[in-house]
């Protein structure tokens, strides 16, 4: 009797320690991904909190948006969206360039970027966001 | 008498295994139920997290034309999303909807992209508002006047 006890206690510790180190990684996996998620989000968020842009001036007559940007985070000229008039025209955007350097598709903190849109914007409603949700309008 | 004795000894002895065994394979059971949980909830709020969405249609003028609204909505998470499982609410009304992805490249939802949502909806001139809901949850809400 004494020994068919003591290996059914065995059994169930045994099954216990299984258990409880599967819950144990388990929960360390799902913490883990959970912070580094946490961590990405935050970051994101940051990120648009500081990002900034403005108008800096609109030649109208020729199309040519000039916006500076004036947050703290480096943007990209891809994945710019510009509206006009409320519908989404980047197939109108026939340039984006940085202002004294033609090549690059970083849009630094403090430098001017330059959209030339084919096409007349007299009067026209312009909005333009950027990757992350940021915008501006006029 | 003696030989009785061993062989009740025998079945209570095997009896009590059958049972031990039984217990521990029921809590390992549970246990890996409850551990592959924990695992969808944690790769739920996983993705949650990683999704942001922005509706970022000019609200002074969102194009209405014919009945017909266009809403341009971009991904602006960490996560691919699909936007079949895309809800639509505009004055609180569900709206069913056209989907065409702008941004060229794959036919996911990628981060950055833009999907364009025209929908088929009778409104007024005035305010408005526009709900989308992907399918964990995440949101984004437009105020509009038309």
């Amino acid at each position: 009797m004494g020994m068919s006890v003591s290996i059914a206690t065995a059994i169930i510790f045994i099954a216990s320690l299984i258990s409880f180190a599967t819950v144990i990684g388990t929960l360390d996996e799902a913490q883990s991904s959970i912070l580094e998620a946490q961590r990405a989000s935050s970051g994101r968020e940051v990120d648009a909190l500081h990002t900034s842009i403005s108008i800096v001036s609109i030649d109208r007559a020729n199309g040519t948006v000039m916006v500076v940007n004036s947050g703290e985070v480096t943007l990209t000229t891809y994945e710019l969206d510009v509206f006009i008039n409320g519908t989404l025209s980047n197939q109108l955007v026939s340039s984006l360039t940085i202002e004294g350097n033609n090549e690059t598709k970083l849009w630094l903190p403090g430098e001017v970027l330059v959209i030339s849109i084919t096409g007349d914007l007299d009067g026209a409603a312009i909005k333009i966001v950027t990757a992350n949700g940021t915008s501006i309008y006029d | 008498m003696a030989s009785d004795d061993s062989i009740t000894q025998m079945i209570f002895f095997i009896a009590s295994i059958i049972v031990a065994v039984s217990i521990a394979g029921t809590i390992i059971g549970v246990t890996g139920l409850m551990a592959e949980e924990m695992r969808t909830k944690a790769n739920n709020a996983v993705s949650e997290m990683g999704s942001s969405i922005v509706i970022i249609n000019d609200p002074r003028h969102v194009p209405y034309e014919d009945g017909v609204i266009t809403l341009y909505i971009k991904n602006i998470g960490e996560v691919t999303q699909s936007y079949g499982d895309l809800i639509l609410f505009i004055d609180g009304q569900f709206v069913e909807f056209e989907v065409e992805k702008v941004s060229s490249g794959s036919d996911n939802w990628v981060t950055g992209g833009v999907i364009e949502i025209t929908a088929t909806i009778v409104l007024d001139a005035g305010d408005h508002t526009a709900k989308a809901i992907l399918g964990n949850g995440v949101s984004d809400t437009l105020d509009f006047r038309l």
